[in-house]
């Protein structure tokens, strides 16, 4: 890890306070002197203060659950070596992966869907087709063709060359419907 | 003689030159390194712009238009003019996540992206050059009044739709992209106007600015892409085809929670564009009984099409599975998509 992935590592902890002096006086010191980090840090300070002032409905247990999802997924992102540039993306997945948590995953998603719709032993893991119960509808809802259509705009980005303003807008058109329900806040 | 061999020396150094004049015009002239220019390069260059989407829907051109400011890394922030009831939807992103503002909701979405991987150009570009033929229509047209090269894809199978590009000379930001469906109707439009390029950008003017309070919600747009080394293997056991018709490629396979059930989400691309099937455990028969779906045939089995939304869509139900494709590719190329699929999934 490079320092200023090391440094962006910790921004989470410095803004909320948390990180030990020693450190923080590192990464202050790193701050003055990177501007890219510094960025970030101003970044990632104006998001966080944006999510704390969002009034979560079921209060502030919740709002807790949200900001610790929310410095998770910042964490994730800054440890890993992989830069994320999802939108403007020209990537393309063959994934030539071959690890055996994935090929244990291929099994249960061919095994599964040729069996009758229980949930086999190990397949935990598989959340595809794996439904105890069959589809009660035979159309999907609009809620979930909404969905669908965020996913495929989302996932789609990772393999689009130069075609992501039309997702994006239909990611924004179906975002725009999502439901607020208890429980969708994390 | 003296003369006659002067002369032919002085025709083949004349065609060596010739030939190097042209090997560098070709050079700088290459569609497929514009392409790939506009893709790299363009795509990070900073612009503030006016833009405008259109799309043709039921014989009808839906507009959307929106104040956009674009940044490095896949940052970027949108303000919506049109259509109406988009009015005032702020949307931005810093390119892991997209947030969104509903002023009429006074709702705050947020919806994860998914991290970039490491990329195969080659296999990318292997896969456009088998899909489009890519032509240099001009080097000498301008858009948003900047001179433009305009970029030309060809599909290479018929029930495609023909893109064409205009990208800047200067930055190689793409300005322009229209897509005729193969009647030569114009099914999409992305334009830029107004343009600075490429233009100074401060970081703290893609920040979100909604004010007040707000709910907050997860979009639950949110993947778990399973690392698959045998994607036809992964597609036969799901009644699909790896790789599909016109050119379509399975391309990554993701595992997702809809609001009714689990769902394996395939991904297609021929390169330029996608398809996704999402495939649940089916239910009976479809019945068609929702709005929006109307009944069509395809390969002589019933199938559902709605195409109200932003993407067109087709549903079927075999083998206990239902299968749900969704795409920008059109209503006719996405049938001849799904016709084929239909045929792997025969029983």
């Amino acid at each position: 890890m490079s320092g200023c992935e090391r440094m962006k590592a910790h921004l989470n902890d410095f803004i909320d306070g948390t990180l030990g002096a020693s450190q923080a006086r590192e990464l202050n010191t790193h701050l003055e002197e990177c501007p890219a980090c510094r960025r970030e840090y101003q970044a990632l300070k104006a998001t966080q203060e944006l999510v704390r002032a969002v009034p979560v409905p079921e209060g502030e247990q919740a709002r807790g659950r949200v900001l610790a999802r929310f410095r998770q997924s910042v964490a994730q992102r800054t440890q890993e070596q992989r830069p994320a540039r999802a939108l403007s993306a020209r990537r393309f997945l063959y994934a030539p992966l071959g690890i055996a948590t994935a090929a244990t995953a291929l099994l249960a998603i061919v095994a599964v869907s040729r069996q009758t719709p229980s949930t086999p032993e190990g397949a935990a893991d598989a959340p595809v087709i794996v439904a105890t119960s069959a589809c009660t509808e035979a159309l999907p809802t609009a809620n979930d063709l909404d969905r669908m259509t965020s996913l495929h705009a989302v996932e789609s980005f990772t393999v689009l060359s130069g075609n992501e303003e039309l997702q994006q807008d239909a990611l924004a058109d179906a975002s725009s419907r999502v439901k607020v329900s208890s429980g969708s806040a994390h | 003689m003296k003369q006659r061999s002067l002369f032919a020396i002085a025709l083949v150094l004349g065609g060596m030159f010739a030939g190097w004049r042209g090997a560098i015009t070709l050079r700088a002239n290459d569609p497929r390194a514009i392409w790939r220019q506009s893709i790299t390069v363009g795509a990070d260059v900073p612009m503030r712009a006016e833009l405008t989407m259109t799309r043709r829907r039921h014989g009808q051109t839906l507009t959307t238009r929106a104040h956009i400011l674009q940044g490095p890394e896949g940052r970027y922030r949108m303000e919506y003019l049109l259509p109406a009831d988009a009015k005032g939807r702020i949307v931005y992103s810093d390119g892991h996540t997209t947030w969104q503002y509903e002023p009429g909701r006074r709702l705050l979405a947020k919806t994860p992206l998914i991290p970039e991987n490491e990329q195969n150009e080659r296999q990318t570009e292997d896969l456009i050059e088998r899909n489009y033929r890519l032509v240099l229509v001009s080097d000498q047209e301008t858009a948003a009044g900047r001179p433009v090269y305009l970029l030309e894809l060809l599909p290479r199978q018929a029930d495609k739709s023909t893109q064409r590009r205009w990208i800047d000379r200067q930055t190689y930001k793409t300005l322009r992209v229209e897509t005729h469906y193969p009647d030569g109707i114009l099914a999409r439009m992305v334009a830029y106007e107004n343009v600075t390029l490429p233009a100074q950008v401060a970081a703290t003017e893609f920040q979100p600015s909604p004010t007040g309070t707000l709910s907050f919600v997860n979009t639950g747009a949110t993947s778990n892409i399973i690392p698959v080394h045998d994607l036809a293997a992964c597609a036969s056991g799901l009644g699909l085809k790896a790789e599909g018709a016109l050119g379509f490629q399975l391309a990554q396979v993701a595992s997702s929670s809809l609001e009714t059930a689990p769902t394996a989400h395939l991904l297609y691309t021929d390169g330029i564009e996608s398809v996704s099937v999402f495939v649940q455990n089916g239910g009976p028969p479809a019945q068609g009984d929702q709005r929006s779906w109307h009944r069509v045939n395809i390969e002589g089995q019933t199938a559902f099409e709605n195409l109200d939304g932003h993407l067109d869509a087709v549903v079927w139900v075999r083998n206990g599975h239902r299968y749900t494709a969704v795409s920008h590719l059109g209503p006719r190329a996405l049938q001849v998509f799904v016709g084929d699929q239909m045929r792997a999934a025969a029983p």
